[in-house]
């Protein structure tokens, strides 16, 4: 597809946080997968918040990744990130609400200095300025994009905050690799992450990459 | 017309009830006519009492909307506050239009980090049981 060629926007000031990049991955790990908070979530991996907790059984069950966690509001410090890796690392981000938001633009911004994203995943993305050339230029730097839109069976606050944020919706349907949706609130991002569509992958399958999570070692030959 | 009444200000003064009443009406008078005039006070109110909804764990069958399907009208209120950012951005530099949009979401997200600290202190200092029922009162009003 064809690249971008649109300018390099500046980051939006509250992306110009100062803290330095984290250490770059391991060379042995088999692809790295960022995960991008929303509104309210935790500042780093094992927090109590929706993605920061989920990221972190997530790294154990998956020794064999990468896994970095960022608040949505780090963008620079995820663009700095998926630059510090080496050439050919296979990069996932997975956004929720904000995070979402984070993900799409850094995958656009990424584009534009020629570092493609292998999988993006948007799960109930929230942010304004969702245009035809945003969406088309994150489509053309990704292999794969899963859009999760949220449908439950009834709204609760977390839908409704949602809401106020200009949930993206449907819009980035005619864009995407997978749009799917799942029958969970806003807030069950771990439930999302899991619905599997008849005749496709969920979006954590598509993460993983079909790279089967390492059997636990029998308690016998545990470490003391 | 900017007077507005701001949730923190009008359970301060821990007022008798009807004073509180007064407030409610104050509120919801104002808010009828921010709606038309100056959207980004009614984001901040509106998304600040869904926070206290949320925050504070109120059922939300507990509250039924005479809408039932509100999220169009908090997606365009939404969409106004955004506008609202937006305008003197692209006034100041057309050429940059789709910069200035995600510039103005940016700083449509950081009033609602604001909007989100700003709860979660009311409701650690102020309590739920008072919180709710003006939170209850301002989005009844906006979504009515």
């Amino acid at each position: 597809m064809a690249k971008p060629t649109v300018q390099l926007p500046d980051w939006p000031d509250a992306w110009n946080s100062d803290s330095p990049a984290p250490e770059t991955a391991q060379a042995a790990k088999q692809g790295t997968v960022i995960f991008i908070g929303g509104l309210g979530d935790g500042d780093q991996i094992g927090d109590d918040g929706i993605v920061s907790a989920y990221a972190k059984p997530f790294s154990d069950q998956h020794p064999n990744l990468d896994v970095q966690y960022f608040p949505w509001d780090q963008g620079k410090q995820v663009q700095d990130y998926v630059k510090s890796l080496p050439p050919g690392t296979d990069v996932s981000l997975v956004g929720h609400s904000y995070g979402g938001d984070t993900a799409a633009q850094v995958t656009q911004s990424l584009g534009q200095q020629n570092i493609p994203v292998n999988t993006l995943v948007t799960v109930d993305p929230v942010g304004h300025f969702w245009g035809d050339g945003f969406m088309s230029n994150v489509a053309n730097n990704t292999d794969r994009w899963v859009n999760v839109q949220a449908d439950p069976p009834s709204s609760n606050w977390s839908d409704r905050v949602a809401f106020w944020g200009d949930r993206v919706g449907a819009d980035v349907k005619p864009y995407v690799d997978n749009f799917i949706v799942s029958p969970n609130n806003h807030e069950d991002f771990g439930s999302m992450m899991d619905t599997t569509p008849s005749g496709s992958q969920s979006p954590k399958d598509a993460v993983v990459g079909g790279i089967p999570a390492p059997q636990a070692a029998p308690e016998d030959e545990a470490l003391p | 017309m900017k007077a507005k009444m701001r949730i923190s200000t009008a359970i301060a003064a821990k007022p008798a009830p009807r004073m509180i009443a007064t407030i409610i009406a104050i509120t919801l008078v104002s808010l009828t006519t921010i709606a038309v005039s100056d959207p980004l006070s009614v984001y901040d109110e509106g998304l600040t009492a869904t926070l206290i909804m949320k925050e504070c764990k109120v059922d939300p069958s507990e509250f039924s909307l005479k809408d039932p399907s509100p999220e169009p009208k908090l997606r365009a209120i939404g969409d106004a506050a955004w506008r609202q950012l937006l305008a003197p951005l692209d006034e100041q530099d057309s050429a940059h239009h789709e910069e200035n949009g995600h510039k103005a979401d940016a700083e449509l997200k950081k009033r609602s980090v604001a909007d989100l600290a700003h709860v979660k202190e009311l409701v650690s200092t102020k309590g739920c049981d008072a919180l709710v029922p003006h939170a209850r009162a301002v989005l009844e009003s906006i979504l009515q």
